[in-house]
């Protein structure tokens, strides 16, 4: 256990080295996402200029969700994506084959061996965003609120991590999946909205099987006070079952590889 | 034609990639629809019934596979990765038509796969649906989705030259995404914006892609409107050309292409 977390430091070092690197695109790259935000932000402001609510939800609330949506991306892009992408990539092209050899658990090298600094930028801007737009939602901020506020993004990015796991494991048998990033980010997307827009089939739907009611909507809920202990535990529960199933599939589909070089 | 050929051939080796785009597509779309049928707000939202804004995405949806032809990304990393010597340089036809060609053939195509996407789409929004049609009215869409893809095509091509000075060009392709998606209408219809920002929308080219075309299908352009869209869509491409040729003529003189 020692071992693998001296060796994620190790890879969080290295990455961080890259980032400094290259500080001119670092800052670039943070101007073009803060842009992205004032763009997300403009387009609340129109849509709230026109109607009232949308399925219930007010504009301040709906605000606090697009800045927790920001949140659940930054972290996505920190480990999961890069990884996952970079995993699926290495199946393509036949890399896999130089971490299969290594004296490591290979699903926790492809996991945890890339971590993107560059959304620091967002992710700092969407913390202070956070603080500055909590006190219009009209909501008591305490302490239990902001645990389940927490352990429910969290649950989230793991959930998802799971998911996209398995998707980028598909490139074991689809090996033109290149454009698979888009594919993720449409998924993620949907939770950019509060899941209550959809009606009940969809809404379950979106709970709980394709559950982008965690990217946002679950922990916003949880931060304006909502009951949110049952969905930490069917969460958990989710997590749990699809890691089962991500760590099946893999071990399936590892038995199948066929490297395209060596 | 062989470079719009080789284009269809490119395309129908795509088939997984296209379908992966267009199920994201679809769920885009059904989050769209779901998001605007739930508002709360008065009898028209920006102008706009419910139904007809969810029939305004559908088409969007439609408009982004036949109609986004934007090349920028192929040029720039052409140009930066020094291929632009073989590609552009060496080859006794003109660039911009064989990119023209690329983006004929890979929007003639892909939007076929997107059909079933559309059925289900129908399946589940038929009731929030609303066609204003007549045969004068496809004319002049067919005429504004023409238009409007040179539009994009040509403004694509000069932010793709900009990659002979400039070493990272990905931010600035972006600022076709953005125009588009907040200024042309792919996003939000532009009636949502304030007057004053209106009339600066209605300059600039972006409305002339998206929201022109939508704005015919939907009913809600008189015959002199579309008549003055359609010498605005033509005046912005002669800009673009223009613009583009001093791009080439300038930037091949500082151009240098690494490797052999």
């Amino acid at each position: 256990m020692r071992r693998y977390f001296k060796l994620i430091i190790i890879n969080w070092k290295r990455c961080f080295m890259r980032l400094v690197e290259f500080r001119l695109e670092v800052v670039a790259w943070s101007i073009h996402s803060i842009f992205w935000i004032a763009l997300t932000f403009l387009f609340i402001w129109l849509i709230f200029g026109q109607v009232q609510s949308v399925a219930g939800w007010t504009e301040s609330q709906v605000v606090v969700l697009t800045i927790t949506f920001g949140l659940f991306e930054s972290f996505l892009w920190f480990f999961v994506y890069p990884s996952v992408l970079n995993f699926s990539k290495m199946i393509r092209r036949g890399d896999l084959d130089t971490l299969l050899v290594k004296p490591v658990n290979t699903r926790f090298a492809v996991s945890f061996s890339i971590f993107e600094f560059d959304n620091y930028g967002r992710f700092l801007v969407m913390m202070a965003l956070l603080f500055l737009s909590f006190s219009r939602l009209e909501a008591t901020l305490t302490l239990a609120n902001m645990i389940s506020f927490v352990l429910l993004f969290f649950i989230g990015v793991f959930i998802f991590y799971c998911l996209f796991f398995i998707m980028a494991t598909m490139s074991f048998w689809f090996t033109d999946l290149w454009n698979l990033e888009d594919f993720l980010e449409s998924i993620v997307d949907v939770g950019r909205f509060p899941t209550y827009i959809f009606e009940q089939g969809f809404r379950l739907i979106f709970f709980y099987v394709l559950p982008v009611a965690y990217v946002a909507t679950f922990p916003t809920e949880a931060l304006m006070g909502r009951p949110s202990d049952l969905r930490i535990i069917a969460g958990l529960m989710l997590g749990i079952i699809l890691f089962i199933i991500s760590q099946l599939f893999w071990k399936f589909s590892l038995k199948n590889y066929t490297s395209a070089s060596s | 034609m062989a470079f719009y050929r080789i284009s269809i051939q490119n395309t129908l080796t795509y088939r997984g990639p296209i379908l992966l785009w267009r199920v994201g597509n679809l769920l885009a779309l059904l989050t769209m629809a779901a998001f605007w049928l739930s508002a709360k707000g008065g009898a028209t939202i920006g102008g706009y019934g419910k139904s007809e804004l969810v029939t305004y995405y559908i088409f969007v949806m439609f408009l982004q596979w036949i109609i986004f032809w934007n090349a920028s990304g192929y040029v720039s990393q052409e140009i930066k990765e020094g291929e632009f010597s073989t590609r552009a340089l060496l080859k006794p036809a003109s660039y911009y038509w064989q990119k023209f060609a690329h983006e004929l053939g890979w929007h003639t195509l892909s939007p076929l796969y997107g059909l079933t996407i559309i059925a289900v789409a129908l399946f589940f929004l038929k009731s929030n649906l609303v066609f204003r049609f007549s045969p004068l009215t496809f004319f002049f869409l067919v005429i504004a989705i023409f238009l409007g893809a040179v539009v994009c095509f040509s403004l694509s091509m000069c932010l793709g030259l900009l990659a002979f000075w400039l070493t990272e060009t990905s931010q600035v392709n972006s600022l076709l995404w953005a125009g588009l998606l907040v200024l042309g209408g792919q996003g939000i219809p532009i009636t949502f914006f304030p007057d004053m920002f209106r009339t600066v929308i209605y300059i600039l080219p972006f409305r002339y892609v998206f929201s022109f075309p939508i704005e015919i299908f939907l009913g809600r352009l008189a015959l002199e409107g579309i008549l003055v869209a359609f010498v605005i869509q033509v005046l912005w491409i002669g800009t673009f050309v223009l613009l583009y040729n001093l791009l080439w003529k300038k930037g091949v003189q500082v151009y240098s292409a690494y490797g052999g």
